[in-house]
């Protein structure tokens, strides 16, 4: 390989650097994200469960629209939104089972006009938000249509797939 | 199938249950991926261990304790698998003690095998580390009335070789619980530290027939490229002169019988049956007219079934060891349910491991994810019948699964059925990996029929 091309290589490399940091100064990309969660809870959305799924009173739409999916990290978000509710973590990316899902999600609860809801957001093994998505507990379903360009699969999820092929 | 009663578990994913009559109180343990979540009957945060419900009124259950799991970095913890035996079956326990053997991590760089004391299960405590140090935990086998523990357990620095599931067999001898004692590390031949090329998968978790039957099923690969190997027991536990290097000659001795299955399947779960007579085989022929079955389950691994095949389970005819042979599968069509678009994972996952006589070679009880718990009737094990299932609804505590298929991510929240698992009184306890709960389920209708044995093939 000669030297020009080294020279191009790095150059292409740190345009590339750059281009995914201007990115990450973006707005987010949220599955969603509408709604007001600013307003306290005024009861508990949890009907039987000891746990207590209990809205979130810090949950705030300015904190959530922060978090970049592919930038923020999982220190971002604590500092942005605190505490979870809940973590979860199947512990398979590092376990080389057979798996296709991200594995460690946080669970935030909030409350808006709409009702009770879920914001889940998945991370990467390199500790990046991939998917940030607010899940009404009425549907339980959230969707993002069409291109998504805050999603990228994690190492994992890439050898899962290369397996697969 | 109908519920019974329901626990929410606090909210914790949850792996593996058993249930045990502990002194005339039915105990269930529950094993918990990694996470963290408050615990309301301490006030803290704790990361997820193990969970002890007293289920005696399996309508109402009661959560006694939870027994954290190892702290810190969440990303390859949790409590996944537990076992639980009496002192007074032990060997060398303590009768009148209970005890639990419970994975402690499981993929990180100090990962542990662990034993409680249980005695009174709502105030559990640790009796003996194990073993620590390891790389990798999974689903270990432990036999009551010798104390031999199967653990699935990886050290990287004994140089064992896996692909796939990074993990092998260390077998101890835990008859007297406060003291194990090491007896050697297993696995495939050509996962040994002196082995060369590529290595055959890691197991998943061993089920043994104890000294009756000298057997061990140990079924490798989880969901792809499986293979069930068939283990001579005394062999096994004897055989060898290197217990963590032992030679390829050391590693074949025990071996009795291997299939390789369909790269698209692997080995999860594999539960013996022996001695089954087979209703069509009773007239005319004079040998092989009952068969040693074998229920080995792979496992889904894909959300929504993106990039995957189902995952199914199979009935293998065992009765010529060296051979074992396919001869059903058991499945559960995508439709009616719909199930690749009701979110998080679709197929089979984990069978039963208890043998009580209610069940044990009529009905095969497989948790299937979002196709909940389903159940076959299997006493023709050449035609097995769909006869029963119960899919648990999700509610508030239900995790989101996400997917993302051809750009379009996905984030639904379904049910994930991970393990089910039986009580000496006929009842059916579901765990869902997606943080439901728990939910106890009895028969109703023909499988009720079957399970209280009033219920006849219908060629009889």
């Amino acid at each position: 390989m000669s030297t020009k091309m080294i020279d191009a290589r790095i150059r292409l490399k740190w345009l590339a650097l750059a281009f995914g940091l201007s990115l990450c100064s973006m707005s987010a990309s949220i599955a969603h994200a509408s709604g007001d969660a600013s307003r306290p809870a005024k009861r508990a959305v949890n009907n039987g469960a000891q746990a207590g799924a209990r809205a979130d009173v810090r949950l705030k739409q300015k904190n959530v629209a922060k978090i970049k999916v592919g930038c923020s990290t999982d220190v971002d978000v604590k500092s942005l939104l605190g505490e979870p509710w809940r973590t979860t973590n199947y512990g398979e990316a590092h376990c080389g089972c057979y798996h296709h899902d991200m594995q460690e999600v946080w669970e935030y609860r909030g409350l808006d006009s709409s009702g009770s809801y879920t914001l889940h957001i998945e991370f990467d093994d390199d500790r990046l938000a991939q998917i940030v998505a607010k899940i009404p507990d009425r549907s339980g379903v959230a969707a993002r249509g069409g291109k998504n360009p805050g999603f990228k699969p994690g190492a994992a999820q890439k050898r899962a797939l290369r397996a697969e092929r | 199938m109908e519920l019974v009663g329901f626990n929410d578990l606090q909210g914790r994913s949850a792996y593996q249950p058993i249930i045990i009559n502990q002194d005339g109180r039915e105990i269930a343990y529950v094993g918990h991926h990694a996470g963290n979540l408050k615990n309301p009957l301490t006030g803290d945060v704790e990361p997820n261990g193990t969970s002890l419900i007293d289920v005696t009124d399996a309508r109402r259950p009661s959560y006694l304790f939870h027994i954290p799991g190892p702290a810190g970095s969440i990303d390859a913890a949790g409590s996944q698998m537990v076992r639980v035996c009496s002192g007074s079956v032990l060997p060398r326990g303590i009768p009148g003690k209970w005890y639990l053997l419970r994975s402690h991590g499981n993929a990180g760089p100090d990962e542990a095998h662990e034993i409680y004391d249980v005695t009174d299960p709502a105030h559990p405590s640790r009796l003996t580390v194990i073993v620590d140090g390891l790389s990798n935990t999974h689903k270990s086998w432990w036999e009551c009335d010798t104390g031999i523990a199967y653990l699935v357990a990886n050290k990287l620095s004994e140089g064992w070789r896996q692909s796939g599931s990074n993990q092998h067999l260390k077998i101890y001898d835990l008859s007297d619980p406060e003291h194990p004692a090491y007896i050697r590390d297993f696995g495939l031949v050509g996962q040994e530290p002196s082995s060369t090329g590529n290595p055959p998968p890691g197991i998943h978790g061993p089920i043994s027939a104890g000294t009756g039957k000298n057997r061990v099923y140990m079924p490798y690969g989880v969901g792809a490229n499986g293979v069930v190997q068939i283990v001579d027991r005394e062999k096994l536990l004897s055989d060898f002169t290197d217990p963590v290097n032992p030679s390829r000659e050391e590693m074949l001795s025990p071996q009795k019988g291997v299939l390789a299955m369909s790269p698209d399947q692997g080995g999860h779960s594999a539960f013996p049956i022996y001695g089954m007579p087979i209703p069509e085989f009773q007239q005319g022929f004079d040998r092989l007219n009952s068969r040693d079955i074998l229920i080995l389950v792979s496992e889904a691994g894909a959300n929504q079934c993106f990039g995957e095949g189902p995952h199914l389970a199979f009935l293998l005819d065992i009765s010529n060891e060296s051979t074992p042979w396919p001869i059903s599968t058991l499945r559960v069509p995508e439709f009616p349910g719909d199930f690749c678009n009701k979110g998080g994972r679709f197929g089979a996952h984990a069978v039963t491991e208890s043998f009580y006589p209610q069940f044990y070679g009529k009905l095969a009880i497989i948790s299937w994810f979002n196709a909940g718990v389903r159940v076959w009737d299997i006493r023709d094990p050449f035609d097995p019948q769909q006869i029963a299932y119960f899919i648990p609804a999700p509610n508030q505590n239900t995790i989101a699964n996400c997917a993302t298929i051809h750009e379009v991510t996905t984030c639904k929240k379904a049910i994930q059925t991970n393990n089910v698992e039986v009580d000496d009184r006929g009842l059916v306890y579901a765990a869902d990996r997606a943080g439901t709960g728990l939910h106890i389920l009895r028969f109703t209708g023909r499988a009720r029929e079957i399970v209280e044995g009033h219920h006849e093939h219908e060629d009889d």
